[in-house]
């Protein structure tokens, strides 16, 4: 691990987390939340993350919209394919949201030994992400989407639509 | 028509038709939640080709309502 990023990880304290998030973005960080200062966060005006969400954001950049409320206990890691949060977004607690796994086109290797890929992530602006839901790499999630809590997110979700389940399904189109 | 509805809400919520009654409904289906609900109205309107109102979907409360708002809609067309 880099200097850098242990510093990052365990060095800073929350407080300072919070102070920093809110004079450089306007955002409300929990002093108990875990994240990563790095130069590819970018939390939007009035974005709220709460305590015990994880955010690493030191291989890719990570960019909320304004308005966009993460609850408490999430994990979010921006690998090298970036994650895009629209704005107003609702992230129910328990969320995980990954940009990356692992290759495992070879038998009898171990995973990570395989290497990484990372396409990234999209979520669109006033989706909801139900509690305890879990969007993989690639998802691209479009506006006003509802994932109902537990889904698991993969592929692409058209705008305005209710999906849900794993794999998660379109369950009804909004009106 | 409401022998379809009540089809299509037994195949929903995983019950056998005969088990669904005119006056089934969401207060008294145990699993006939708000995702059910959404679900029973997606499968209504692939299978009648209507599109409901949300009005009508949040009002429409049991077998009977369904099958009230689907003849609605089909009339209105």
């Amino acid at each position: 691990m880099k200097i850098g990023t242990l510093v990052r990880r365990f060095l800073v304290p929350g407080l300072y987390v919070s102070i920093v998030a809110l004079l450089k973005f306007k955002a409300h960080v929990s002093p108990r939340a875990e994240v990563e200062l790095s130069k590819n966060l970018r939390l939007g005006r009035g974005t709220v993350v709460g305590s015990f969400t994880k955010i690493k954001a030191a291989e890719g950049v990570l960019n909320t919209g304004p308005g966009t409320r993460i609850a408490t206990g999430c994990f979010i890691d921006a690998q090298s394919g970036g994650l895009e949060i629209g704005s107003g977004v609702l992230i129910g607690a328990n969320c995980v949201i990954v940009t990356g796994s692992y290759r495992f086109d070879q038998m009898g290797v171990p995973l990570d030994e395989q290497g990484f890929t990372s396409r990234g992530t999209r979520i669109g602006d006033n989706a909801f992400i139900g509690s305890n839901s879990v969007i993989l790499d690639g998802s691209d999630i479009g506006d006003d989407v509802i994932v109902s809590p537990g889904s698991v997110v993969s592929g692409k979700v058209a705008p305005g639509v209710v999906v849900s389940g794993n794999p998660a399904r379109v369950i009804f189109k909004r009106r | 028509m409401k022998e379809l509805v009540r089809q299509l809400v037994a195949d929903v919520l995983g019950m056998d038709p005969g088990e669904v009654s005119d006056e089934l409904s969401r207060d008294t289906a145990d699993n006939w939640d708000s995702l059910n609900h959404l679900r029973i109205v997606t499968a209504i309107e692939q299978e009648f080709a209507v599109s409901l109102s949300m009005h009508d979907i949040q009002d429409a409360r049991d077998v009977s309502g369904l099958a009230e708002i689907v003849t609605r809609a089909k009339g209105a067309q």
